[in-house]
């Protein structure tokens, strides 16, 4: 009889009473808060429903030694999170993105390009911010690129400058990004005047198959001879796009952008919500993190809509660009184009804003990969 | 098109220039050790003075036919051999002679010695045009080595303020601090605020994507006159290639609105992988299937009254 008392005092030890404390079900409530965000107001459903138990899986508390746990070498979780921690995970992504991502709005108006470029400022204005805020350089290019709204780019770099941030970036980033139709309007609302909101831009020209089957080949030969180092990014992305385009690897395409991406979209979402353990999450600099993260998206959208306002001074009448797409430089693809295209028919029923907007949005896609692979080159 | 020719030759003409732009002008006076008990030896056993010269170029960097001096009346006291393939320097690398006074060791091996105060000088092939000089202090204690703050780094014109005493000298690889310095270390030495980083990389992002602009800016020009030039090739096309140039609002209209059903999943939109299109709708009626519209009336007989 003793010895069945013994076993369960000793049993009792190991189970997740015996060692949780206020921190895991901090956690477990935040994980709990995702999942409730995504199914009641679908915001990011995707994402946030397996980060979101991807955390309550990673702050079961656990006795240490059983060799389950996420950071316990060898165990299946860990296994799974190799994926994250080595970066192999986001350039997966890219090539799904990439296999479903129509760059005709791009192709038929360039400028918009510059519309992406504009909105890394985020990016830099966020290092610049976390230098200040007592992180090291390659913790505060990691912690930067939240600003590109991305948030493989942001796992892909913070894996390789700041694996301890992993965590919270990839949570912040992914928060961040499923805010954006909360976080956006007001800034281009403020920045924008009524006249500036109701212009009606050009249709898009049509863009020949031939257009779009040289896009992949040319821009990753001029961005990835630029940025080397944004090679497995980019690399991904435009041979994605390829298999899109080319019209004979349609196979190939379907599974990149469908079954391939949803297997890593979940993995990565589940090991990243699992890799906030208490004890490594809640911490000074994670809230630090969350609030440089929020700042970088505010300035990413500013720079962005004010870049449009500028670009329109030297455009002439006909030509010039609706301010209100310049926040869909963000990458955030595709939630940041349709917060343009809401946001132009609350002022006028019939300007559809997202054809146009769906230009930055990719061109933002490309600029934070390049972002990213410049920080890389850099710190790496 | 003779605008994208041209614009073709300034592009190559760039890649080619800087492709070969790497020569001697990149290459520095990094360290010096004047006095030698215990620090590297030459292959023949003997510690001597020695002068380290950085490759601070992402090229290589050929040295043969230049000179070093330690006297500002005779430049062209010693000439590294211009036949001799060590004398090949790769990015970012350097190289060590030793100022023992005796070249017939080999091609690292300097006619002159080192003293304190020295002047030293390296010149390109022609013999006058000075790359770098510097000049040592009037006291250099025995195995320490005066060399720059970081690789390579710092002006050319003889300045002090970029040198330094080193009491841990580093022939042959990078200086002292920079092999205990990570990257991250260093930047945040040289630009505590963050700014240079932010300016550095903004510049990057812009050029490649103003690359990318006036790349697909022409491609598109290009695109649109064979569209045009296809269409008004036959008489009945060129109606239609005018029509063709933009889409009319209701087109783009009904894309949006496609788009935004087939953003909200398994709403109202059919599962067709690539093709996105708005859910067909079953009606029981429709005017084009109706049989009232489709038969013809029975003639009426009029009788006329009688």
């Amino acid at each position: 009889m003793e010895n069945i008392i013994n076993n369960l005092r000793q049993f009792w030890q190991y189970t997740g009473f015996a060692n949780c404390n206020y921190q895991y079900l901090l956690m477990i409530a935040i994980g709990i808060t995702f999942i409730y965000l995504a199914i009641k107001f679908h915001w990011e459903p995707l994402l946030l429903v397996p980060i979101g138990f991807g955390i309550i899986i990673g702050n079961i508390p656990l006795f240490q030694g059983l060799n389950v746990g996420v950071y316990e070498k060898g165990s299946v979780l860990n296994i799974l999170y190799q994926g994250v921690r080595q970066g192999f995970y986001p350039p997966l992504i890219f090539m799904g993105i990439g296999a479903m991502t129509d760059f005709s709005a791009l192709i038929s108006n360039p400028k918009l390009l510059l519309v992406g470029a504009a909105c890394q400022f985020g990016i830099f204005g966020a290092y610049a911010l976390a230098l200040r805020a007592g992180f090291s350089p390659s913790e505060a290019a990691a912690i930067g690129i939240i600003g590109g709204a991305d948030g493989p780019t942001a796992i892909f770099l913070s894996s390789k400058l700041a694996p301890d941030l992993i965590g919270a970036i990839a949570v912040s980033a992914y928060s961040y990004m499923a805010l954006v139709p909360m976080i956006q309007p007001p800034i281009m609302r403020l920045l924008t005047t009524k006249k500036e909101r109701l212009i009606r831009m050009k249709p898009p020209r049509a863009v020949s198959q031939t257009e779009k089957q040289i896009f992949p080949i040319i821009g990753f030969l001029l961005t990835a001879f630029i940025v080397p180092s944004a090679i497995p990014l980019l690399g991904m992305l435009f041979f994605g796009n390829l298999l899109k385009e080319s019209g004979v690897t349609r196979r190939l395409a379907q599974t990149a952008s469908g079954p391939m991406c949803d297997i890593v979209t979940t993995l990565i979402g589940l090991t990243v919500g699992a890799s906030t353990q208490a004890d490594k999450f809640l911490q000074l600099n994670s809230v630090k993190i969350f609030v440089l993260g929020a700042i970088s998206f505010i300035i990413a959208t500013a720079a962005g809509v004010l870049f449009v306002k500028f670009l329109n001074l030297f455009l002439k009448e006909g030509n010039k660009i609706n301010p209100l797409i310049g926040n869909a430089g963000v990458s955030a693809v595709p939630d940041s184009a349709r917060v343009s295209n809401v946001q132009g028919l609350k002022y006028d029923p019939n300007n559809y804003l997202l054809m146009h907007a769906m230009g930055p949005n990719v061109a933002g896609v490309i600029g934070s990969a390049v972002a990213a692979g410049i920080l890389l080159s850099f710190f790496a | 098109m003779k605008k994208y020719k041209l614009l073709l030759v300034i592009l190559f003409s760039c890649i080619v220039t800087g492709a070969f732009a790497q020569n001697s002008n990149d290459m520095r006076l990094n360290e010096i050790l004047v006095h030698n008990t215990g620090n590297i030896i030459d292959e023949y056993g003997q510690r001597e003075g020695w002068i380290e010269l950085f490759n601070s170029s992402y090229g290589v960097v050929k040295l043969g036919g230049c000179f070093l001096s330690n006297d500002p009346n005779n430049l062209q006291l010693f000439q590294v051999p211009k036949t001799d393939i060590k004398a090949t320097i790769q990015p970012k690398q350097a190289i060590v002679f030793y100022a023992d006074g005796d070249p017939t060791k080999g091609t690292f091996h300097l006619n002159f010695k080192l003293k304190d105060s020295d002047e030293l000088f390296l010149v390109l092939g022609d013999g006058t045009t000075i790359v770098d000089h510097i000049k040592l202090p009037a006291q250099l204690d025995t195995n320490c080595s005066y060399e720059r703050l970081e690789d390579g780094k710092g002006t050319t014109n003889g300045d002090t303020a970029c040198w330094t005493i080193q009491k841990n000298p580093s022939p042959g690889t990078t200086v002292y601090r920079e092999r205990f310095e990570t990257k991250s270390q260093k930047m945040a030495r040289l630009d505590p605020y963050g700014w240079i980083m932010a300016l550095t990389d903004m510049s990057v992002v812009f050029i490649a994507l103003i690359i990318l602009y006036f790349c697909f800016k022409i491609m598109g020009n290009i695109s649109k006159k064979k569209m045009r030039n296809a269409a008004t090739s036959t008489p009945a096309g060129k109606v239609s290639a005018e029509k063709n140039e933009d889409i009319s609002s209701e087109t783009c209209a009904a894309i949006a609105f496609a788009l935004e059903l087939y953003s909200k999943e398994n709403e109202t939109h059919d599962n067709e992988s690539f093709v996105v299109t708005m859910q067909h709708t079953d009606r029981s009626y429709s005017p084009w299937s109706s049989k009232i519209y489709t038969l013809r009336k029975m003639p009426e007989l009029k009788k006329n009254k009688r």
